[in-house]
């Protein structure tokens, strides 16, 4: 009995540390990084509790989880959006019902977190994976083995593509990306990024040029850098 | 020594249970505390809730919506609508995914698009809108400006602010009202701070410290913005889970509400706006409801759910953000849902 007892309390005690190394772990990534969003003085607020409100909280995560009419506004989507919609950050597209938007299955569990975690910055993007602007490659293990080429130097081939600017913040929803090596800045490399977006992209491909159907032209992300290569 | 034995029989067990039991009372009333923390954390804000949700009195005038469809097309259909104002019997509705706004009249039929077709103003992800009851007021975000229209989309002037205010990060409009004495007010949330610009666009003042702060030092990504009939200034203060009224001199002399998600508290404030008594609107994107303040502070109650009466009843938005009230309507700008109108209670 004194047994069960001690290694009950002993339990108890454990996981009640763990969820306090893992607050104060995920706490200390989040200090320094763009989420790091707490405010200074008297009537400040942690950084923390710009998401997690400690108090006057009903979400399981401690942050809202009110019933909206929307059904395909849920899960985590709400809380990103809620800054992520041109106010505190630049990035409505992050959930733009007119946009094709990467497919999310909340019943499994996937949703934002499946490619975001928003207290680990490492990579970028607070994105889970290293491989940066392929990302992509993390979870469709073969992309760019039969595809398209990337990281390439566009140099080295001597293309030079019309629209390098892709920028949704600005209202520029067309365009392709290169990359520099790492996949983490702007350069001159083919990256899955290039063409795909997992926001605001174009046909269920998520291509960041869709089909220019005035024109006729079906390929307008291919004679974005192959002119003349491809029929229309 | 039978008596000494005798003697500490008695004693002995209950030496041992009282070493036991502080053992086991500690557990015990660990799990206890634990218990009550747990049901605490669980139960008090839905019975919070519960207990201070109140319904303020209005009524559903009108809903135009309708989901959003391909870039450009003249439609009456917004793609992340953000602000809306009423100028000369007509509404001026910020499409901001579209980059133009759409004129409609009171019935929501549209009347044409302001798209920088025929000369009019060029937009870039514009995110607020304000009237002088002559002129339109667009904060193009996306082009760190705010323009002044005539109603048929030309462009009379053009403030760019990344030359009226320099800061340690771009300016990015996201909230725009005019100010008592003529001039602007533009939110910069990137940059912590509110500019007071004079008519002419030349830079009067800075409101804030320029750094994320609470209390009086200053905002946390401070967004949509109002001015009431006397003169004082309301802000969003959005990180910082308030509304805060601004004096003349642009000092914090009050707060509306305070980081949460239940009736009353803050949870992500977008916009704000003020009716002629005083009271005080504040649409909340992540509560998804538009909360009513008396212009002392007290909670009045909320906007926004299918039975009024009943704050976990569906709520009729999605992702409000835009507030303009005139007269007796208020006006909601859904990012999803569209443009609610609804007739204000006037016994409240």
């Amino acid at each position: 009995m004194k047994l069960a007892l001690t290694v009950a309390l002993g339990a108890v005690l454990l996981a009640l540390a763990t969820s306090a190394w893992l607050a104060l772990a995920d706490q200390g990534n989040v200090l320094g990084t763009p989420h790091d969003l707490g405010s200074s003085g008297a009537g400040g607020v942690s950084s923390c509790e710009t998401c997690h409100v400690p108090h006057e909280v009903s979400g399981a995560a401690i942050w809202e989880d009110g019933p909206r009419s929307d059904g395909a506004f849920a899960g985590l989507t709400p809380v990103c959006y809620s800054c992520h919609d041109g106010t505190v950050a630049n990035g409505s597209y992050v959930f733009d019902a007119d946009a094709v938007q990467h497919p999310l299955d909340r019943e499994a569990g996937k949703d934002c977190n499946m490619c975001h975690d928003p207290h680990v910055s490492d990579y970028g993007s607070f994105l889970l994976f290293p491989s940066g602007a392929n990302l992509c490659q993390a979870c469709h293990e073969h992309a760019g083995e039969n595809d398209h080429p990337v990281n390439v130097n566009l140099r080295d081939v001597a293309f030079a593509p019309l629209d390098t600017r892709w920028d949704p913040d600005q209202g520029d929803f067309s365009g392709t990306r290169l990359w520099d090596a790492t996949g983490r800045a702007g350069s001159e490399y083919t990256k899955c990024l290039t063409c795909h977006s997992a926001h605001a992209g174009s046909l269920e491909s998520f291509l960041t040029i869709g089909p220019d159907i005035e024109a006729g032209i079906s390929s307008a992300l291919c004679q974005n850098c192959h002119r003349g290569e491809v029929d229309k | 020594m039978f008596a000494t034995h005798e003697a500490h029989l008695p004693t002995a067990p209950s030496v041992r249970t009282r070493a036991r039991f502080p053992a086991a009372g500690l557990f015990v009333a660990a799990l206890l505390v634990i218990a009550v923390i747990i049901v605490t954390i669980a139960a008090s804000p839905w019975q919070s809730t519960r207990e201070r949700a109140a319904a303020f009195p209005a009524s559903l005038s009108w809903h135009v919506t309708a989901p959003a469809h391909g870039y450009g097309a003249l439609t009456t259909e917004y793609r992340q609508a953000s602000d809306l104002v009423k100028l000369d019997g007509r509404f001026f509705v910020l499409d901001t995914g579209n980059s133009r706004i759409l004129v409609q009249d009171s019935h929501g039929t549209l009347l044409r698009a302001i798209d920088g077709a025929d000369g009019g103003a060029v937009l870039r992800t514009p995110m607020a809108l304000a009237t002088d009851g002559v002129h339109l007021y667009v904060a193009n975000t996306g082009a760190s400006q705010v323009l002044a229209l005539e109603t048929d989309g030309q462009v009379t002037r053009t403030l760019d602010l990344s030359s009226i205010a320099p800061a340690a990060r771009p300016v990015r409009p996201v909230g725009l009202a005019l100010a008592p004495d003529g001039g602007l007010l533009v939110s910069d949330p990137d940059n912590n701070r509110v500019l007071h610009l004079n008519p002419d666009g030349t830079l009067l003042q800075v409101l804030g410290s320029g750094v994320r702060a609470g209390g009086a030092e200053g905002f946390n990504a401070p967004a949509g913005l109002a001015v009431d009939a006397a003169g004082f200034t309301y802000v969003v203060d959005t990180l910082n889970g308030r509304v805060v009224k601004l004096s003349p001199a642009g000092s914090i002399i009050q707060q509306f509400g305070r980081p949460g998600d239940t009736a009353g508290t803050l949870s992500r404030p977008k916009d704000v706006a003020v009716d002629a008594a005083g009271k005080v609107y504040v649409s909340d994107t992540l509560l998804a409801a538009v909360q009513v303040f008396a212009p002392n502070g007290d909670y009045l109650g909320f906007i926004g759910r299918q039975d009024p009466g009943d704050a976990h009843s569906r709520s009729l938005f999605t992702a409000p953000a835009g507030l303009t009230v005139v007269g007796d309507e208020l006006y909601v700008v859904d990012r999803f849902a569209g443009v609610f109108a609804f007739r204000l209670s006037e016994s409240y």
